[in-house]
Parts: C-alpha cells; sequence; structure tokens
C-alpha cells in the first residue's frame, strides 16, 4: 500500500519545489516563449521565417552537418568515457579517483577558448602533428579545417561532462551483482557485458544524451577549427545576428535547433527503451 | 559607544551619493573595433580627448555587430556616446534610423578628404558618418614562402602553380571583398567591377576552393599568417604592418587594393554633444598623422599625408588614386543579403 500524502506535506513539497519552478518560469519558459513569438512576429507577422530556414539548401545541409557531428562526437565520449566511469565508479582506490576526478574537473574549468586555439596550434601547418604525419609520408597539409579537427576538439570539452555525468548514474548500479554471476561461473566481461551493462545503458544514454545537447550548440569549436564545410548551426545562427540584425531569423533557427534536438533526444529514448531489460 | 541614528545614516548616504554626479567628470563612452585599435585610440585620440575636454572616455564593447545595435535601440539604453562603423554596416545603420546625422561643415574643414567614391555616404542630403582613415584589402604573403618572384596582383593569389601554398579569404563575403577579388583575377576591368557578376566570381573561386583557408574574424587571419597555416591571400594592409613590426615575414603588394573607409558615426539616444565634439577631436590632420603611424591605415585628411614624415608609405596615395579600387557602398547597400545567402550557400557545399 501507498500511503496518501497528507495535504500538509503536500504543501511542503510545494513550497519545496516552488523556488525552482520559478526559477525554470522565469529564466527558461518565459524566454523561450518570446523568442519563439519573436520567429514569428519579426521583420512580419507568419512563417515566412521557417519558410526561409526550410527552404534554404546552405541550413538544410548545416542542420543535418550539426547533427552527425555532434552525434560522432557523443559517441567517441561513450567510447572513451564509460570505462573510466566504471572505474571510478566502483574502484576502492579512493586516492587514485580523487586524482582522476581532480584532472577531469581541472581539464573541464580551463576556458574552452584556450583549449580550442591549443588545438589551432596543434593542427596547424606548422604544428607538431602535421610533422609527425610527414614522417609517415602524409603531407604536411594539417588537420586544420577538417571534420576530424572539429570532433576532437568537441570531444576534448565533453568528455569530462560525459564522464561526470556517467559517473554518477553507474555509481548507483549494484556492481555486487557482476561478483554474484562471477561467484556462478561467469567469466568477467561476460558478467560485465550481460549483467553490468544492461543496467547501466540507461546512465550512458543519459550522459551521451547530455553532450550530444551541448555539441548542438558548439560555436567556438568548429568556427576555429573547422572550415565552411564544418560549420554548424549555430554559427549561422550568430552570423544572422551580427551581420543583419536579424533577430527573427536568428530566432526561427534556435526554435530549430531546439526542435532536432528534442527529436534526437526523443529518437534516442525509443531506442534505449528498446534495448533495456522489460 | 555613541549612537548615531539609522535614519540619519541613510540621510548621509543618500547625500554623499546625490552629491558624487555633481563632482565626478562628464563621461563618454566611445565604441572601437578592438585589439590594437583599441589601443591606438587611446595612445593617439582619446588621451589627448580627456585632457582637452575634460571628460572622461571610456571604451565600451566593439560596435561591429549590428545585432548589439538594434539590441541598444530597441531597448532604449545606448551604451556609446560616438562608435565606429563600416560602409556596409552604415547603410543598416541610417535606414533604421539608428544614427544620427553630421554638421555638415565638419567634413569640408581640415583640409578635405582624400576622395573617392564611397568615402562619403549621405542620404536626403545628410551625412551620417565621419571617415577617419582608409583600410585597404590588399594581396598579402608569407615572404619566407617566395624567396624569389613575389606575388603582386590578384591572379597571383589564384595562381596556385607560381605561388602555392594555402589561400587566406575571409568568410564575410560582404565587407572583405572576396568576390571583388576573384572578378579582379578573372580579368576583370576595376571599372566594370559593379554590379557584382556573382556567379562569375564563384566560378573563379572553385578553381582554388580547396586551398583557401577561410577566417571568422580579424585575428584568426593574424593567427593563420603567424602560423604559416596560410602563405598568401587577401589581408589588411594595417593588419600586415603591425605583423612587420612584430618581426612576422610578412608583405603585401598594393596593387589593385580594394580601399574603404573606417568611420565613426554618432548613436541615437546617446550624449550627442560629447560625442561631436570627439568626432572634431579626431577630424585633425596631425592627429590622423599620428594614428595612421600607430595603427598602419592611411589617413582619410589629405592634409595628413604631409605630415606622416619619411619612412611612412601608405597604401593609399591620394594623388594618384587610379590603381586603387573603390569598395562598392552603393552596390553592397543594395545586394548584401541575398548575395550573402547565394555566397554561404556556396560555402558551406
Amino acid at each position: 500500500m501507498i500511503a496518501q500524502p497528507s495535504s500538509s506535506s503536500r504543501l511542503a513539497n510545494f513550497v519545496a519545489i516552488g523556488p525552482g519552478l520559478l526559477f525554470v518560469l522565469c529564466l527558461f519558459i518565459v524566454p523561450l516563449g518570446v523568442l519563439a513569438l519573436r520567429s514569428i512576429t519579426d521583420p512580419h507577422l507568419g512563417f515566412g521565417n521557417y519558410d526561409t530556414l526550410v527552404t534554404s539548401p546552405t541550413y538544410l545541409r548545416v542542420a543535418w552537418r550539426t547533427i552527425w557531428i555532434s552525434v560522432a562526437a557523443a559517441m567517441i565520449c561513450a567510447i572513451a568515457g564509460t570505462p573510466v566511469a566504471y572505474s571510478l565508479a566502483h574502484s576502492d582506490r579512493r586516492s587514485r579517483n580523487t586524482l582522476m576526478l581532480a584532472v577531469l574537473v581541472l581539464s573541464f574549468l580551463t576556458s574552452s577558448l584556450i583549449r580550442t586555439f591549443s588545438w589551432m596550434v596543434i593542427f596547424g601547418a606548422q604544428g607538431p602533428l602535421s610533422r609527425m604525419l610527414d614522417i609517415f609520408g602524409w603531407g604536411p597539409s594539417g588537420l586544420l579545417g577538417s571534420s576530424t579537427a572539429v570532433i576532437v576538439g568537441m570531444v576534448h570539452f565533453l568528455l569530462p561532462v560525459y564522464i561526470l555525468t556517467a559517473f554518477s548514474g553507474l555509481r548507483k548500479v549494484p556492481y555486487h551483482l557482476v561478483a554474484a554471476a562471477e561467484g556462478l561461473g561467469a567469466s568477467r566481461i561476460f558478467a560485465v557485458a550481460t549483467v553490468y551493462l544492461p543496467l547501466a545503458t540507461p546512465s550512458i544514454v543519459n550522459a551521451g544524451c547530455v553532450v550530444f545537447i551541448i555539441g548542438v550548440g558548439f560555436f567556438i569549436t568548429p568556427a576555429l577549427l573547422g572550415g565552411p564545410r564544418q560549420t554548424m548551426l549555430a554559427q549561422l545562427i550568430a552570423r544572422s545576428v551580427t551581420q543583419f540584425g536579424d533577430f527573427g531569423f536568428a530566432a526561427a533557427g534556435g526554435v530549430i535547433l531546439l526542435a532536432i534536438t528534442l527529436g534526437c533526444l526523443w529518437i534516442v529514448r525509443i531506442l534505449a527503451r528498446g534495448g533495456a531489460p522489460k | 559607544m555613541k549612537y548615531i541614528p539609522s535614519k540619519l545614516a541613510i540621510r548621509l548616504a543618500v547625500a554623499a551619493l546625490s552629491l558624487t554626479p555633481a563632482y565626478a567628470q562628464q563621461k563618454l563612452t566611445i565604441s572601437a573595433s578592438g585589439g590594437s585599435y583599441d589601443a591606438c585610440v587611446k595612445q593617439v585620440y582619446s588621451d589627448s580627448f580627456e585632457k582637452e575636454n575634460g571628460i572622461k572616455v571610456v571604451v565600451g564593447s566593439p560596435a561591429y555587430d549590428t545585432g548589439v545595435w538594434r539590441a541598444q535601440q530597441e531597448s532604449g539604453k545606448v551604451e556609446w556616446d560616438v562608435a565606429t562603423s563600416d560602409p556596409g554596416q552604415l547603410q543598416q545603420l541610417v535606414e533604421n534610423g539608428w544614427v544620427l546625422p553630421l554638421d555638415p561643415k565638419l567634413l569640408q574643414s581640415k583640409g578635405g578628404l582624400v576622395d573617392f567614391p564611397g568615402m562619403v555616404t549621405t542620404k536626403d542630403n545628410k551625412v551620417y558618418a565621419l571617415p577617419s582613415e582608409i583600410f585597404s584589402i590588399v594581396v598579402t604573403y608569407n615572404s619566407d614562402a617566395f624567396p624569389g618572384e613575389k606575388p603582386r596582383t590578384w591572379s597571383d593569389v589564384f595562381d596556385v602553380k607560381r605561388f602555392p601554398g594555402k589561400r587566406l579569404f575571409s568568410n564575410s563575403v560582404v565587407d572583405f571583398g572576396v568576390l571583388e577579388v576573384a572578378l579582379l583575377a578573372d580579368g576583370v576591368e576595376p571599372s566594370k567591377l559593379y554590379p557584382l557578376d556573382v556567379e562569375r566570381a564563384l566560378k573563379k573561386l572553385d578553381t582554388i576552393k580547396s586551398d583557401i583557408a577561410w577566417y571568422d574574424f580579424g585575428t584568426q587571419q593574424i593567427a593563420l599568417l603567424q602560423q604559416g597555416e596560410a602563405v598568401i591571400g587577401a589581408g589588411w594592409d594595417g593588419r600586415v604592418k603591425a605583423l612587420q613590426k612584430e618581426g612576422v615575414h610578412v608583405d603585401f603588394s598594393p596593387d589593385q587594393a580594394i580601399v574603404k573607409p573606417d568611420l565613426w558615426v554618432l548613436p541615437k539616444g546617446a550624449n550627442a554633444e560629447a560625442g561631436a565634439r570627439f568626432l572634431r577631436h579626431i577630424h585633425d590632420p596631425q592627429r590622423q598623422a599620428d594614428f595612421a603611424k600607430c595603427i598602419g591605415y592611411a589617413p582619410a585628411l589629405k592634409g595628413a599625408y604631409s605630415l606622416l614624415g619619411t619612412g611612412q608609405k601608405f597604401t593609399i596615395d591620394p594623388q594618384d588614386l587610379s590603381k586603387v579600387v573603390p569598395w562598392g557602398a552603393n552596390y553592397w547597400a543594395e545586394h548584401a543579403r541575398d548575395v550573402t545567402t547565394r555566397f554561404n550557400e556556396w560555402l558551406t557545399q
């Protein structure tokens, strides 16, 4: 039986979540509504901005590219970050864990502009990476202005976010089930793959979604490390504001970016539900 | 301990606060273009303005972002009393009524301006911007990359056989002459450049598309040249000179330079009286000569050239403007949006 909450505890609940709700309402829902309204009223009433956006080959191309670059970055984060989060979540070696967390947080706190500029030097035609590739005969042209450069720069920013998010979820996965499976004769790898991973999937998917959402809005990394063929939606939106002050058009771009993000999350949720144990 | 009634304390505090503005200096907020430009504005224009007028000058955020202009004008919170602009942006500022007309006598004073089409923008016989120096888009190259023959014209920039390496271009098609440069390289006469044949220009750019390193921001232009990422392309004369001062081996050719003025405007809804005083202050041959030496762009006032001293060479020769190509302010006022749309489509392909 579930105990019915008394009216006083309901009131207490409301008081407790009130400030949070108000915060979200004032700083997120209202501005978002204003933005959406602007997208259909500026410069004229109607869906002209959306019409321009969805019929523009440039925007369609760039929207598609934004999705695949962000998906690629999120997948690399999941592949490279999950083992780290796993070891952080279930290891008893305290001092090592502290050190790893400190490295992650420090890297996260370094300005993304500085990190991006560092990659510019590394990927540049005169940079160390290009000279190394030259030894293997891959030419001295450098990687600056390639999708590889953009994805590496994005992963560098997103990986700490991924690991920290996945870590907090993985900590709650009952690790003793792996030990139980081993006790029943499974190998460690088999136990992790069949017992642990299905339980960990929601945390991995969640963390992947978080970095995907951040990735979709990336601006400075593709601007500095990529070329025109790596242009992402946020850059086009920014350009329409700085060059022409087209607030309505930019707002429509923002709404579409949001819709794309929500659509992708929806697909991921369906896929994740299909993969998780019933 | 002595007891001070809290009401008295509040009154004292209020009185102190209300007195402050009366004693404080008048303040003028200017907006420049950031980086070395701001440093030269301070060194040449604003420090001396403070001394002569007793008005404190504060450098605010840069004004090249039209979105910031619009936000300030729509909210009524105008931050800048005087701001920099360029001919492309000016059209939008004037059309929207975000800038004030200037005193016409100002421009005719002090020996007059270097005269080429597009130098002064007028609407309904009113002048809305004061040109302060002339900005040139020039054939820019890394001198170490080409020890023998030096590139001279725009067709050299498109010649990947004689001058191999990455090309440097801005992806901001309206302001930095990408299409103009391509057409000049393709043999179009400077006098027949406008209206631009956009498709022909893109076709010409296609021949070197895989060799171009595009940049978003002016600072990137410097970084790409400095790191040797790009070795030839369209640069800005002032930036190249700044790099030369730092010992970087870059140079430029003044042939077929595309020229346009840097402008100052008075935003509507700000302290226009103090702003106009600042404009009169910078509209001075000696100060413009000093500013040109600092920034590397040529002065807008004819009278400034005789004050430059020896060893100061600029892209512009006010006596002979036949070698430079004026940027087409009128053409771009009409076509900025459609050409940008077409160019971005080509660029992101």
